[in-house]
């Protein structure tokens, strides 16, 4: 299957204090080397910033210990060159979010096309990446059941 | 002047208007000419794209980006190293922002003491930069005030 790159809010949800099943069941996978998943360094400041921002700083640090070590380290630096291509997408798309073109300039860059994320409809307006959805995901690992129920 | 100093992306924001715009331009222009190392960090540019996202202002992301692109001399990518590191600086400083611990990370990693940025609320607590202000710079450099003002 194609790499992930995996958006900060899929270890959140998955995080103790939200604990949504499917979003456990999906890093258990990239645990487990059933997934091949990439995230960046952008997405592992948003992980700091969102429990900051809660006045939960160290719970944060803690989620992006453990996130980083089930990626095993595979986090993609960001580069000038990324931020580069952001403002190329950002001419053709300028309604987006800054952060969402340059998650999506990553992606490109690394030859990636898939991303995983809730912010799935963002995307679509990026024709290089797209979004994978939950249900495909599962298909694709040969999961089906509980957890797709729960998602949708 | 030898020293290297760091672009805090305050300075790329500060002011927001026409007139805060010029004024650090004409800052970095001054300071980029006569220190031999400037560094800042790509998430410069994030910061500054953040800022106009959310005052709605699309055109300001796209000038300043450019503007910015091409006189900043040297712009350091962040790796996940610059995060282990800034995890050391938490403990130190647990209250401090994550993006204000990441500056002190890279800065750390570039052997950099010093910081040029117009954000002042809390910095001189830290130990690990020295912030400098504008007027501090040009003073340093022996321009005038009137460097602003061209």
């Amino acid at each position: 299957m194609s790499p992930l790159l995996i958006d900060s809010n899929i270890p959140i949800i998955a995080s103790e204090q939200i604990g949504e099943a499917w979003a456990t069941v999906i890093l258990n996978e990239v645990a487990k080397g059933n997934c091949p998943a990439f995230t960046s360094v952008l997405y592992c400041l948003e992980i700091l910033e969102s429990y900051w921002q809660q006045e939960k700083a160290f719970e944060g640090r803690v989620l992006y210990k453990n996130f980083k070590s089930l990626l095993d380290d595979q986090i993609l630096p960001l580069t000038v060159e990324d931020f580069d291509l952001s403002e190329s997408l950002f001419k053709r798309t300028p309604h987006l979010p800054p952060r969402d073109l340059i998650h999506s300039a990553v992606a490109i860059r690394h030859q990636m096309t898939d991303l995983f994320s809730i912010d799935g409809p963002t995307y679509t307006d990026i024709e290089e990446v797209r979004c994978v959805t939950l249900n495909e995901l599962l298909r694709q690992l040969k999961l089906t059941g509980d957890y797709i129920d729960e998602r949708n | 002047m030898t020293e290297k100093v760091y672009l805090d992306s305050s300075l790329g924001f500060y002011g927001a208007g026409n007139i805060g715009y010029r004024w650090a331009v004409k800052v970095i222009n001054a300071v980029s000419g006569r220190f031999v190392h400037v560094n800042t960090d790509c998430f410069f540019f994030l910061d500054l794209m953040d800022q106009h996202y959310y005052q709605n202002d699309f055109q300001g992301i796209n000038t300043h980006f450019q503007t910015f692109q091409k006189i900043l001399p040297r712009v350091e990518a962040v790796t996940v190293a610059d995060f282990d590191q800034s995890y050391l600086l938490f403990k130190e400083y647990p209250n401090a922002s994550p993006r204000l611990l990441l500056v002190g990370a890279i800065m750390k990693r570039l052997e950099i003491r010093k910081i040029v940025t117009t954000f002042s609320s809390g910095m001189e607590k830290f130990s690990f930069f020295e912030r400098t202000n504008l007027m501090t710079v040009l003073n340093e450099m022996k321009l005038s005030r009137r460097v602003l003002e061209k």
